[in-house]
């Protein structure tokens, strides 16, 4: 005989699972009803653990778009709706979650943290007719040795990221005589690093390069790795340091940083990739550092990225808010938005159609008009630094300023699609 | 050559990490409990620092008593998984409540989702702990002194409870002979749950104080549990002093191959603890039998 304890447990386990399911599938808004089925987004994202922050903020970018489209009827009278898988940084289970995208009949598949990620979904996109635009995914190799018909990148990818700082090393920083290094020890890491140097002595030849600290990407106990810059004895007046770290990691960093005054031990330091949550979580303390990254809310003054700015702000968040929309709000909102433009460009919700129309297809962005290069598929649009620093005054106890656009044609490397 | 900035900035690295170990030691030590829950319990204490201390000018009196709030929150988190949870993993075998332990772990991890959110938080240094001090040729931060005295401090604290107290003396019964314990007439569960409490507030004041160093995110649970049992497991498993010698001794290993041997600083932790465990087996101050002390 079953006792009532275990009855009344299996009922709130069987609730819960319910609420679950309910929760992982659901019309973004179902303000209008239509006879038309709906066009499912997948979004497969980092939506829980460290990386949480990345997925969560994309998946709120996916969100405003579908809502948008969604109010002004849908593609053709049938309305979008989200369906979310968590990636957890891993390929296997980015695999498990891309085929039961494949068998809920889903087509186009945005999202994805990890380029080794977006490298492990692809065959299965190309297997099952399914269309990927990434969103926070930053590699090279996804344009290029890992170059797919059905994969289209949108955030800046890292060698453009890397052209951007050698061009403002030639422009901005002509004071800096030598860069030093803090990366991630992984492939990335050490490849951004070289790229940067082989950049920037075309550009600016007389520069040197020294000491190159890596260390893993859980962070940890990092005080040696500090020091052993320090031991380098960087000049205030013409050393520049080059941080490739994002994160937590990356404020954890700077946080075992902080009592040694690093950071202050530079003419220049320049976060290439990471975004605001260096000065976000360092607030008032933060000392002045460059942010490299695709996107910054405040550079952009036109109505797509003002209207995105103010969705962002009415949408409810968990958890403390220390920062403004981060760079992975775009990247989900853009990604999301190609899906619609391209849909009714093609004047067609079949995928093989649309994936006809993506290459070479304008349209416009938070940061203006962009296009999908027809070549290898990355997001022909800018890049954008920004000057943030510690301003106990300012909302977020910091502040930014003298962003600058840097044009796609002077970052954007020339197309190298190998695999097709 | 000057090795000196590397011993010391091991060193405070080390005494972080027996912070957090030390309390998972002294739990298996008395109940020969792997508790991977022991990771959320630390996150945990660092979250609940933010929450008391994020708005506040921090000073080092503010501090403690902010990180000794976490202990304590901390401590009744850890009585209650005690009560609801571990009491019935306890006469598993161990590898069903390691797994129920690290379901806890991620049902916690979970709950910080929830509660904090995704977002990347932080503590403020204190005021007057925010720098470096100069001791001979060497430039320490001042916080790693902190940290180091309150290493020292917990160690007296805990030898005077192991040795002092007739809580001491059951949790040493316990750890030498629980039935032989229990036939004496020692309620075993009683002291098992003042254990955890124990442990729990360890785990509290650790996450509390390592906050101003890290940054609080939703998987800070599993990123520093691993090394914790590592130094566990290096000391001899439940053996407290030697969880002591060993955050040191891989603490400072790692500090001094990051500077001078950094192409395999990736592996300097973990290659120490292998090197370590293939001369010592049972760890620095393991026994063939398990013991506490």
């Amino acid at each position: 005989m079953i006792g009532k304890r275990p009855l009344a447990a299996c009922a709130i386990l069987l609730g819960l699972t319910m609420t679950l399911a309910a929760c992982s599938s659901s019309p973004a808004t179902p303000t209008e009803s239509t006879h038309k089925d709906p066009i499912k987004i997948g979004f497969l994202g980092t939506l829980t653990g460290g990386s949480a922050d990345v997925g969560q903020t994309g998946l709120d970018g996916a969100h405003i778009a579908i809502e948008e489209i969604n109010e002004k009827g849908g593609i053709d009278g049938h309305l979008l709706e989200i369906v979310t898988k968590d990636e957890q940084l891993s390929p296997t289970q980015t695999v498990k979650a891309m085929r039961e995208l494949a068998q809920e009949g889903v087509k186009y598949v945005t999202g994805f943290t990890s380029s080794a990620d977006v490298i492990a979904a692809t065959p299965i996109a190309e297997q099952n007719g399914m269309v990927i635009i990434t969103a926070g995914a930053t590699s090279t190799a996804l344009t290029t040795t890992n170059f797919s018909k059905n994969l289209f990148e949108v955030a800046s990818n890292t060698s453009m990221m890397n052209a951007a700082a050698a061009q403002l090393v030639a422009t901005k920083w002509k004071n800096v005589k030598e860069w030093q290094n803090v990366g991630f020890d992984y492939v990335t890491g050490h490849v951004s690093w070289d790229e940067f140097q082989a950049l920037t002595k075309k550009a600016s030849p007389a520069v040197k390069f020294g000491q190159a600290v890596f260390y893993p990407l859980a962070g940890g106990q990092l005080s040696a790795y500090i020091t052993s810059l320090i031991s380098s004895n960087p000049s205030k007046t013409d050393t520049g340091l080059f941080v490739t770290t994002f994160g937590g990691g990356a404020v954890t960093f700077a946080k075992q940083a902080e009592p040694y005054k690093l950071f202050d031990k530079y003419a220049v330091v320049a976060n290439v990739g990471g975004g605001e949550e260096l000065a976000a979580a360092l607030g008032a303390d933060s000392p002045r550092i460059y942010y490299v990254h695709d996107y910054f809310y405040g550079a952009y003054d036109n109505a797509i990225n003002n209207n995105l700015v103010a969705k962002w702000k009415e949408r409810p968040k968990v958890g403390p808010k220390t920062h403004g929309p981060h760079s992975w709000l775009y990247e989900g909102y853009t990604a999301t938005t190609a899906f619609a433009h391209a849909m009714e460009k093609a004047k067609s919700t079949d995928a093989k159609k649309v994936l006809e129309v993506l290459p070479g297809m304008k349209f416009d962005t938070a940061m203006g008009e962009a296009y999908f290069r027809a070549e290898d598929h990355i997001l022909y649009a800018p890049v954008t630094a920004v000057e943030c620093f510690g301003d106990a005054a300012s909302e977020f106890g910091y502040k930014c300023e003298n962003a600058t656009s840097i044009p796609a044609k002077d970052v954007v490397p020339a197309p190298n699609p190998t695999k097709k | 050559m000057n090795v000196l900035p590397s011993i010391v900035s091991g060193l405070g690295d080390g005494m972080l990490l027996f912070l957090i170990a030390s309390g998972l030691s002294v739990i298996f030590g008395a109940m020969r409990f792997l508790n991977f829950a022991h990771g959320a319990f630390f996150a945990i204490g660092g979250y609940l620092t933010y929450n008391f201390l994020s708005n506040l000018q921090l000073t080092p009196v503010l501090l403690i008593g902010g990180a000794l709030l976490a202990g304590l929150g901390v401590a009744v988190l850890a009585y209650v998984s005690e009560v609801v949870v571990f009491r019935r993993l306890y006469k598993l075998p161990p590898i069903d409540s390691l797994l129920g332990t690290y379901a806890l772990l991620l049902l916690l991890e979970g709950a910080i989702l929830v509660v904090w959110g995704p977002n990347s938080l932080s503590v403020p240094y204190p005021k007057g702990l925010n720098s470096t001090v100069r001791i001979g040729s060497v430039d320490v931060p001042q916080y790693s002194l902190l940290l180091i005295a309150v290493g020292v401090i917990v160690v007296v604290a805990m030898t005077l409870l192991l040795y002092k107290t007739s809580l001491g003396l059951e949790v040493r019964a316990l750890a030498e002979d629980r039935t032989m314990t229990q036939l004496l007439g020692v309620n075993i569960s009683g002291v098992s749950a003042k254990v955890m409490l124990i442990g729990g507030f360890l785990a509290g004041i650790g996450g509390a104080l390592a906050a101003p160093t890290i940054a609080l995110t939703p998987d800070l649970a599993t990123s520093f549990i691993i090394q914790a049992f590592a130094v566990v497991v290096v000391g001899g498993l439940g053996s407290f002093y030697g969880a002591l010698i060993a955050a040191v001794v891989l603490g400072v290993t790692q500090s001094v191959v990051v500077t001078y041997l950094p192409s395999v600083s990736g592996i300097a932790f973990y290659a120490t603890m292998f090197a370590i465990l293939l001369f010592r087996p049972q760890g620095i101050l393991g026994k063939s039998s398990l013991d506490i002390s």
